[in-house]
């Protein structure tokens, strides 16, 4: 536990040589993926009790339909007469009948009681949450992995991603995410904190942390290509951005192309 | 006893990509035999997990039919409803023809009742043994002509392995759970690290070993559907045409 918990201290300290002491550990995917479960379980765990709890105390179904006219209402007083009379007549009225068709569905009979419905749906919630962490990570991890190998990096596919893994560590910020006005401030710190560990990770993992030692062979400092492990943590979103504006440009030409044809 | 726990630790280590654990699927004795036995337990236990979560879900939600009436008598209530029905009066008949037939489609394709999961028992570790054997058999092909130098069964054994992430679906033991997409990029990964430790190769001839089936299947799967296209619109325009 207090190895874990030094670990966790050092990654988000961005403490190269700890990161290096991860990297080499037995076992170094394993441990990552561990890390990033219980991240995932604790983050989880928040949404499940604001989920069940939740819909213990949540409004009536009149309560809340009546917030949502209200706020549609103070929409309304912005538009032009005309465009919210049409508003009103074509989506409200409709918007209205599908909120009690939905009202009506979560009214039906169920073969067991509602409580263990809604515990069970709060309990998928919370053991999603570090599936779909993982799931995201990995990906983002195999482009990042191939950019790094392209730009000469030298690392394992194993000690890569279970260092990265450790960038998961800052998003137990988001514990505070349901704070309203501050959790998306501490989203967003979350976020750049775990890209900076992905940056140190990848370093530390492909060879771009030489050490540096001293007289008496003991570790000083470590000489970190920052250059090229930032390069490889932001090259996959880069190549991303190039496609879609190229698949943006080509379609945009295309059209043009057609409707000079066309006419 | 011995066998099982053998087993498991093939698949354990599998998942957390020890190198350790492919190389000893390489040298053992079969390892197409123990690959697909391994393949057949996984899919069957993860099948039943699913199976207790399908039940769970079914008896915590209201039924399909349930759910289809209402939704149906709140949409006749809609005033775009009422105002198509003032302009076209057998909409009611038209627009229920197509709403059965939408439901009914939703139901081929998401059935999640108790019964379908039963059948899954038997069909998903077939589909993990037939896409096992298509994937091997590619990886296998494209891995020789990458200098790469295990034998077919050597190949098969380890891409087997892959199958190891399957064990995340086991968490759909609890209802609602979704797994994502995560099993299919961790199989990714486990397919990459089996091929490069089967066959010895480099990481970018491993590489291309892994993702060259996939985009082989890719290519043949959007010439296949080409064809089917092609071949129905032909027999429609036929059809229509003699009518």
């Amino acid at each position: 536990m207090s190895e874990l918990l030094s670990t966790v201290r050092g990654a988000i300290t961005l403490d190269i040589s700890t990161l290096v002491r991860f990297r080499d550990a037995e076992n170094v995917f394993r441990r990552g993926i561990v890390i990033l479960i219980l991240v995932g379980l604790v983050l989880g765990a928040v949404e499940f009790a604001v989920g069940f709890i939740g819909s213990f105390i949540a409004p009536s179904p009149e309560a809340q339909l009546a917030e949502m006219r209200q706020n549609f209402d103070q929409m309304l007083r912005f538009m032009p007469p005309d465009a919210a009379e049409a508003f009103e007549e074509q989506f409200l009225s409709n918007f209205e009948v599908g909120i009690e068709i939905g009202r009506n569905v979560v009214a039906l009979p169920t073969p067991l009681p509602k409580v263990v419905g809604n515990l069970f749906e709060a309990l998928g919630a919370w053991v999603s949450q570090p599936l779909a962490m993982l799931g995201g990570f990995l990906v983002y991890g195999i482009w990042v992995m191939l950019a790094a190998k392209l730009l000469g990096g030298t690392g394992r596919l194993q000690e890569f991603l279970g260092t990265a893994a450790l960038s998961s560590v800052p998003y137990l910020l988001l514990i505070l995410g349901w704070v309203p006005c501050l959790g998306s401030v501490l989203g967003l710190v979350a976020w750049v904190w775990g890209i900076v560990i992905w940056v140190a990770a990848a370093a530390v993992a492909h060879g771009w942390a030489v050490p540096v030692a001293t007289a008496e062979g003991d570790v000083e400092r470590y000489d970190v290509n920052w250059g090229r492990a930032i390069l490889a943590v932001i090259l996959p979103v880069l190549v991303l951005v190039v496609l879609m504006v190229l698949i943006f440009v080509i379609s945009l030409v295309v059209g043009l192309v057609v409707g000079l044809v066309s006419s | 006893m011995q066998q099982i726990s053998r087993f498991a630790g093939l698949v354990a280590g599998a998942l957390f990509l020890r190198t350790g654990a492919y190389e000893e699927m390489r040298e053992a004795r079969s390892p197409f035999l123990t690959g697909l036995i391994i393949i057949v337990v996984v899919g069957v236990i993860v099948s039943l997990a699913a199976l207790v979560g399908t039940a769970l879900e079914w008896a915590s939600s209201p039924s399909l039919a349930d759910i289809q009436e209402v939704v149906y008598e709140g949409i006749t209530q809609m005033p775009w409803y009422q105002e198509t029905l003032r302009m076209v009066p057998d909409y009611d008949q038209i627009f229920r023809q197509w709403y059965d037939f939408g439901w009914n489609i939703g139901r081929a394709f998401g059935d999640s009742s108790p019964g379908s999961a039963l059948g899954n028992v038997v069909l998903i570790p077939l589909g993990l043994v037939v896409v096992w054997l298509i994937y091997g058999l590619l990886a296998h092909l494209f891995a020789r002509l990458l200098k790469g130098e295990a034998t077919l069964s050597q190949t098969l054994g380890c891409t087997a392995l892959a199958v190891a992430p399957q064990v995340l679906k086991l968490t759909e033991l609890v209802p609602y759970v979704a797994v994502g997409g995560v099993v299919g990029t961790w199989t990714l990964i486990c397919r990459y690290v089996a091929l490069k430790q089967a066959h010895g190769l480099t990481w970018g001839r491993a590489f291309w070993a892994t993702v060259l089936p996939l985009l082989t299947l890719l290519v043949l799967s959007l010439i296949l559907a080409a064809i089917g296209v092609l071949i129905f619109g032909t027999l429609a325009s036929v059809l229509l045409g003699g009518a």
